[in-house]
């Protein structure tokens, strides 16, 4: 561990720059500690609270049991099985990523309301009956379960990838076999993955505001809009705003411990551990079963969005504008995912080049910025709408400008994703930076190299797989995100999830069908960069491929 | 020459001075281009804020430019969000015009300060007083009506033809509405209220409730489909969502509309309720002129034709041709002539009542 004056102006930069990022979330605690009203807060515990903080538990634990379930076994059979088609279905597995809950909740709604198409067509055939109610509870924990899964099935196969035939030798010489492998050995070795992947689900679906407000849900997020703007009691939902993020931070501690625990120093040669083959039959119901997430949860939402957009002429003006609001998706994905990505590893190094109380801090503040991503969008824009605005009012006052600067600018809008998506690069940084031993920069040190040169031919080779990971996760994020690109967002700037959510809003799904379609088809690139990124680094394993360069 | 900066953790090794200078020119043009935006403006310009996200309404803003010169900035969002921003921008918000899509709405923000009245002989004289603010905070362009959706074969018109026939218990397991909080039918439900006060009104909102085919759920079209495909039997919707659906040549839009009616509620009464769709000068507004002029624009004959052929909404301005075929193929009909802005004055009790009897 290498510390000195540097180190500490690294640590007092992160500290100030967490720090400003994290005053709007301060402000929001403080507004509601101060301001609310005891009698609104009653009202509402008599009413509408209880019920919707259920809702949003069984909301948050189903979407979490389904995702960790399809994608714990999806990437165990991927990574661990050899068989026919094994490639194709590793990145097709990724796909759902790219759709974003709001708009595979349009494309089933469509598809499976009782007088859509699938219902109406049965019904022709004399049935009577009639499906479930898409627009539910259940309906939500399926499709978030469909399109969230891709989180716990990358990091967990990042996870198994990375496990070394060496340790699995180690372990079969102890005695372990078969099951005793997979849960003394195998599942501490992937838990860490598995947690962090969770963690960005369950986070997901606690502040969601797109699926949840059209399938009209009475979720715990629901009830703090409805308190703020249908009730005109900003402060009262503000509190409940707190009272989401102390449960996401308990969520938060609990994971940090399993983390904690599970800590372990990288082995210094990679040997792959080898996938055992199929027979062709166990490779067919192996296929089939992998099809079925990337059928529902992509497949199936795209086409009939497709057939939607198919059967509705497409509006010249549309078409004009679809390049521009394409262009303006991109440009704050990339900046946003850039800014993310860069704050992220500037923690992650301030961190490993500190000890003792700055690294705590250090701690402290990333984690508390990972709480961004448990608030809804709309209560993050919103937190951040008002400080920024009163800057804004305080600059114009002060140097006496005609103009303000910071609302409806492009930097209010990557302010306001860095700390809603801090929680994506973070994790996956940081657990990135633990797996490299300490030693390992103290021997580059000894044998002369610079910190430079540490940072260039030690830790890049072994960061940058992480980095562009949370890089492109990021980045797909933004291209979905909308409360926050709504309300912050310059003049003339709408972007493809801007459009696609008020064609939803006016009840024109067909025309929204377009821009939803975009919003996908923008964000595979960066789900096939992301599966092209992880495959590498499976043949660069089976190549046997050294950890680092000399 | 080989410089080297020991920045921080980083030691960043730069090549030359020229790249550095590259860099900072570089970083420079980027926080013009992240923090320049909104002042890149020239200066003939009106700032709008709008709830309105109809497509046709860039036809319309086209032609103001092309009228007046005044380039348009848009910025479109929901009611709600609109409005907070507007709050939280106060004095030195960009906002010059607002156009919002419901009576509540502006009242609400007439309340809170944040429209600066408009004092015009064009707008007094062209919109009628129930359909602005008495001060000229807020004017009405134009109007959507809350009609009746039935299913003939099951339903008889005469045990729907008015709002208070839908809490009827004959009507028991026919009912689909959209959520109560909706703003289209708080804006309904505060006129009842207005009109019956608070008991009676309570006592229709819960019989409506036991009424209902099932929970809330969907917009309005999902009601008239809801209708159409058997689920239920009566449904509330806004008249532009029935007209939209009556235009389409898709096939499955014609077979709903082959399979419900419409039918003007309270014609033997008060009158159909509407709602309106409604303009205001931002009580800060840098560009009030072009602000103004814009109000007056959508007064305008062309202007209010805009409204009625894009979104199929009725024009305010008494008089105006609207042309729109299927707007005549609806027929004539009573309007209610409570006063939009005391409607909207009731819609926070109104909420209240929905709360109480679980109308969600």
């Amino acid at each position: 561990m290498s510390r000195g004056p540097g180190s500490t102006r690294a640590v007092a930069l992160c500290l100030l720059v967490g720090g400003i990022l994290l005053l709007p979330l301060a402000a929001l605690v403080v507004t509601a500690l101060l301001g609310f009203e005891a009698e609104t807060l009653l009202r509402l515990a008599r009413t509408v609270l209880a019920d919707s903080a259920w809702t949003s538990l069984l909301l948050a634990a189903g979407s979490l049991g389904g995702a960790l379930l399809i994608g714990t076994s999806a990437a165990w059979c991927v990574e661990r099985f050899e068989f026919a088609g094994r490639r194709w279905l590793a990145w097709l597995l990724v796909l759902p990523l790219a759709m974003p809950t709001y708009v595979i909740a349009y494309a089933y709604t469509d598809l499976l309301q009782f007088s859509g198409p699938l219902q109406r067509t049965l019904r022709g055939y004399g049935w009577e009956g009639r499906l479930p109610e898409i627009r539910s509870l259940s309906g939500a924990i399926a499709l978030f379960a469909l399109v969230l899964y891709p989180y716990v099935y990358l990091l967990a196969r990042t996870a198994l990838a990375q496990i070394s035939l060496s340790l699995i030798e180690a372990g079969r010489l102890l005695g372990a076999s078969g099951s005793t492998l997979q849960t003394r050995l195998v599942l501490p070795l992937i838990a860490p993955a598995l947690v962090a992947g969770g963690m960005l689900v369950l986070m997901e679906t606690l502040a969601d505001v797109g699926a949840t407000h059209y399938f009209g849900l009475a979720t715990f997020s629901a009830t703090i809009y409805r308190t703020w703007f249908a009730l005109g009691q900003r402060e009262a939902a503000l509190l409940l705003a707190v009272v989401l993020l102390l449960a996401v931070a308990a969520i938060h501690l609990i994971e940090r411990r399993a983390r904690g625990r599970a800590r372990h120093s990288g082995s210094h040669t990679h040997r792959p551990w080898p996938r055992q083959r199929c027979t062709p039959l166990q490779s067919g119901v192996l296929v089939t079963i992998l099809l079925i997430p990337v059928l529902l949860g992509f497949i199936i939402p795209l086409a009939n969005l497709l057939w939607l957009l198919l059967r509705e002429p497409i509006l010249s003006t549309q078409l004009e504008r679809f390049y521009d609001w394409s262009k303006h998706s991109l440009i704050l994905g990339l900046l946003g995912a850039s800014a993310t990505v860069a704050l992220a590893l500037g923690f992650a190094y301030a961190q490993r080049f500190s000890a003792g109380a700055p690294r705590r801090w250090l701690r402290r503040t990333g984690a508390a910025l990972s709480f961004g991503y448990a608030i809804p969008g709309t209560v993050i824009a919103l937190a951040i709408l008002w400080p920024v605005a009163r800057a804004d009012n305080w600059l114009a006052d002060r140097f006496d400008w005609q103009q303000t600067l910071l609302v409806g600018s492009i930097g209010a809008l990557i302010y306001a994703y860095v700390l809603r998506f801090f929680a994506v690069a973070w994790g996956g940084i940081e657990a990135a930076m633990g797996r490299m031993p300490d030693s390992l920069d103290a021997a580059a040190r000894s044998l002369g190299a610079s910190r430079l040169g540490v940072f260039w031919r030690v830790h890049l080779p072994q960061l940058w797989r992480p980095l562009a990971v949370a890089w492109l996760l990021v980045l797909i994020d933004v291209l979905k995100e909308l409360p926050a690109t709504l309300m912050l967002r310059p003049f003339n700037f709408d972007t493809l999830a801007v459009i696609a959510q008020q064609l939803a809003a006016d009840e024109r799904l067909a025309e929204a069908a377009l821009p939803s379609i975009a919003i996908v088809l923008v964000g595979l690139l960066p789900v096939l960069g992301l599966n092209q990124l992880l495959n590498r680094s499976a043949i660069g394993a089976s190549n046997g491929e050294k950890a680092w360069p000399r | 020459m080989r410089i080297i900066l020991n920045c921080e953790f980083f030691s960043i090794e730069l090549i030359s001075r020229a790249s550095l200078n590259a860099l900072h020119a570089m970083s420079r043009i980027l926080l013009a281009l992240l923090f320049t935006l909104p002042t890149l403006l020239p200066a003939q310009t009106l700032n709008l804020y709008s709830a309105r996200h109809y497509q046709s309404d860039e036809a319309l803003y086209a032609d103001f430019t092309k009228t007046t010169g005044i380039k348009i900035n848009r910025l479109e969002l929901g009611d709600d969000a609109l409005l907070e921003r507007l709050r939280a921008e106060g004095k030195r918000s960009p906002a010059d015009a607002v156009l919002l899509v419901d009576a509540t709405r502006l009242w609400r923000a007439q309340q809170e300060g944040l429209f600066s009245p408009v004092d015009s002989a064009t707008l007094r004289e062209r919109i009628p007083a129930t359909m602005r603010a008495d001060d000229g905070s807020w004017y009405g362009f134009s109007t959507r009506a809350r009609v009746i959706i039935y299913d003939p074969a099951k339903v008889k018109r005469e045990q729907v033809d008015t709002y208070l026939k839908l809490a009827d218990p004959v009507n028991e397991g026919r009912l689909c509405t959209r959520s109560g909080s909706h703003p289209y039918n708080l804006s309904l439900f505060a006129s009842v209220l207005e009109r019956l006060g608070a008991e009676r009104t309570k006592a229709w909102l819960s019989g409506m409730v036991k009424n209902m085919a099932r929970a809330p759920v969907g917009g309005d079209t999902d009601q008239i489909r809801a209708v159409a495909s058997g689920e239920c039997q009566v449904a509330i919707s806004n008249s532009y969502y029935w007209v939209r659906l009556n235009l389409s040549d898709k096939p499955e839009d014609r077979e709903v509309v082959s399979k419900v009616a419409m039918l003007w509620p309270d014609q033997d009464g008060h009158g159909v309720h509407v709602n309106l769709s409604g303009g205001a000068v931002a009580a800060n507004a840098p560009n009030r002129e072009s602000a103004v002029r814009f109000l007056e624009y959508l007064a305008s004959d062309q202007a209010q034709r805009y409204f009625t052929a894009g979104n199929n909404e009725w024009p305010v301005v008494d008089g105006v041709d609207h042309g729109n075929p299927a707007l005549t193929a609806l027929g004539e009909h009573k309007v209610d002539p409570l006063p939009l802005a005391k409607i909207a004055s009731r819609s926070p009790q109104a909420q209240q009542l929905l709360d109480e009897v679980g109308y969600r």
